[in-house]
């Protein structure tokens, strides 16, 4: 299966349920279809006091045409958190239009933490 | 990540909201001198932008109609993701200071040589208008229902290339883990996440994975790529140097608490692996085997329990140079300490334009180095690096609206082509909506 496949073939959470997980309140949530979300700034000031959560940054060694797929390592690390019972998130980059349209994506090598075209630029 | 065709297109519009906002600019510019040109621009600096890479577009000439008044000029256009506003939106605090920011973008010089501000066309509070959905974080979720906030990706060579301060702000305060990224490798992305964006935001990492696969580090040791699947212990071991060089930036020159996180391949091979982790134990560098494309989360269960613990050792970090340091004193301590370089050469071009900024009291801002991400030095083909190099500047611009300088060593494209056969050419939709060809 390729990437996209293995995407399709994924029951999403509504986002409404996603947001469950990290306690925010539907009425600071604006609703972009059922799966994307635009979070409101009052998330953020109504927790102004509470203790930060642990940052951690991944990076890579230098990168060379074949890719070491720090996306990839990052959604799995997040992910293998949750599956030890911590609460995680992401906060990733956000993909430009154009890489869409540019080059073959070296797809299907990425399975489960599928990152699809994102942060090729 | 999902929605995966979604978040690659059109997603929330952040990209089109920041592209209107750059071109509502350009617009109000060429408005102005329409009629009249009371600020009295000599020259415009600010660029158009688009959120596609068509390289037609690098250099234009606008305003050819002919039209009586209209003054036709050169202009170039760059990619949304290259544009300052891009940068402004993920350094902003709020909505607020993205107005100041905004404000503060040099858009042009008058006839005494003097920055003509956006502020001084009224322009930034349209543009804030324009942006106010775009500074608000994106929440998706991983094929695992992670929860995951996908918000702002400028440029990692000539902006600093990490997701938004408010993002990642709001994301600590939503969760005890939080996992982000930088572009590139360590010696741009961390750097410029550390010396840029920790600085301004006030941040730092409890923690950094540093991303490394067996075929690129053989790849660093010369190996061919046709041959880089074949076992090849040697070629390891020549290529190991890059990987080392990075943990000791991390580690000793910033201060931070850092694991390996060894990416797997299917072609890696039982005793490459065990090679690697050797070398690493015997460093007492931690290292961990991820196997996320295989398994998923289940596959970074290891990472994640030796993570729990790294967070919470302490840390002694230091960020690369002060903000009061010259310029050219900030451009030798990053070329020094994490490219490895002996000294910085600077054409006369940027010698000139270092003096100029430090003259309009912007010398404070930090340096943002756009540089080849292949090399510890700016020759893209020196991968061993173990000669003795230098890097070389070759001119220097002032991004006084998101507020850092940003130092060319190097050819930086801002406004990339299509290669002969597009991706684009691939892409279909059938009717009942099942795009093809995107991955």
């Amino acid at each position: 299966m390729t990437d996209i496949e293995i995407a399709r073939n994924t029951k999403l959470e509504e986002i409404a349920k996603i947001t469950k997980k990290i306690n925010i309140e539907n009425e600071d949530l604006e609703l972009y279809g059922k799966y994307k979300a635009k979070i409101s700034e009052a998330v953020y000031e109504k927790r102004k006091d509470k203790e930060n959560g642990k940052l951690v940054l991944v990076t890579a060694i230098s990168p060379t045409p074949l890719g070491e797929g720090k996306t990839t390592v990052s959604i799995a690390i997040a992910d293998g958190l949750r599956k030890i019972g911590k609460n995680s998130i992401l906060a990733l980059r956000e993909p430009s239009l154009r890489s869409c349209f540019w080059n073959k994506r070296r797809s299907n090598r990425w399975r489960k933490s599928s990152s699809g075209s994102y942060g090729r630029y | 990540m999902a929605p995966m065709e979604d978040i690659n297109l059109h997603f929330t519009g952040d990209l089109h909201a920041m592209t209107a906002a750059n071109n509502l600019l350009s617009s109000m510019i060429d408005n102005h001198i329409y009629f009249g040109n009371e600020l009295g621009f000599k020259k415009v600096v600010w660029k158009r932008c688009m959120d596609l890479n068509d390289r037609q577009l690098r250099k234009v000439e606008t305003g050819l109609s002919g039209e009586k008044k209209l003054v036709p000029r050169e202009d170039s256009f760059d990619i949304t993701v290259a544009s300052e506003i891009m940068a402004i939106v993920c350094l902003s605090k709020d909505l607020k200071d993205l107005k100041e920011k905004l404000g503060n973008i040099i858009v042009g010089y008058n006839n005494e040589d003097k920055p003509i501000f956006a502020r001084d066309l009224k322009a930034n509070g349209a543009m804030a208008v324009l942006l106010k959905d775009a500074i608000k974080p994106n929440l998706v979720q991983t094929l695992e229902h992670t929860p995951a906030i996908v918000h702002g990706g400028p440029f990692a060579n000539i902006a600093h290339g990490c997701n938004s301060i408010i993002a990642t702000k709001m994301a600590m305060k939503l969760s005890d883990y939080v996992i982000t990224e930088a572009g590139f490798g360590a010696d741009l992305g961390a750097e410029k996440f550390l010396d840029i964006k920790c600085r301004k935001a006030g941040l730092k990492p409890d923690a950094v994975v540093l991303v490394a696969t067996i075929k690129a580090l053989k790849y660093h040791g010369g190996v061919e790529k046709d041959k880089i699947q074949e076992e090849n212990i040697e070629g390891l071991e020549k290529g190991i140097d890059n990987l080392y060089r990075h943990i000791d930036n991390l580690k000793n020159k910033f201060g931070l608490n850092v694991i390996v996180a060894l990416n797997r391949y299917t072609s890696d091979t039982e005793e490459e692996i065990q090679w690697l982790e050797n070398r690493l134990n015997e460093k007492k560098i931690p290292v961990s085997l991820v196997e996320g494309w295989a398994k998923g989360g289940e596959g970074a269960t290891d990472i994640a329990n030796k993570l729990v613990e790294l967070v919470d050792k302490p840390e002694d970090f230091k960020f690369m140079y002060d903000d009061n340091e010259e310029i050219k004193e900030k451009i030798l301590k990053v070329a020094n300490k994490i490219y490895g370089a002996k000294d910085v050469e600077y054409s006369n071009e940027a010698i000139e334009n270092i003096k100029r900024i430090e003259d309009l009291g912007y010398g404070k801002l930090p340096v943002c180095i756009a540089k080849t991400q292949y090399s510890f030095s700016d020759d893209p083909k020196n991968l061993e690096c173990n000669n003795e190099y230098n890097i070389h500047v070759r001119d220097v611009e002032l991004k006084a609206g998101a507020g850092f300088i940003v130092v060319l060593a190097g050819k930086i494209m801002t406004m990339p082509g299509l290669p002969k056969v597009p991706a684009a050419e691939s892409i279909d939709i059938d009717e009942k909506e099942n795009i093809v060809g995107i991955f």
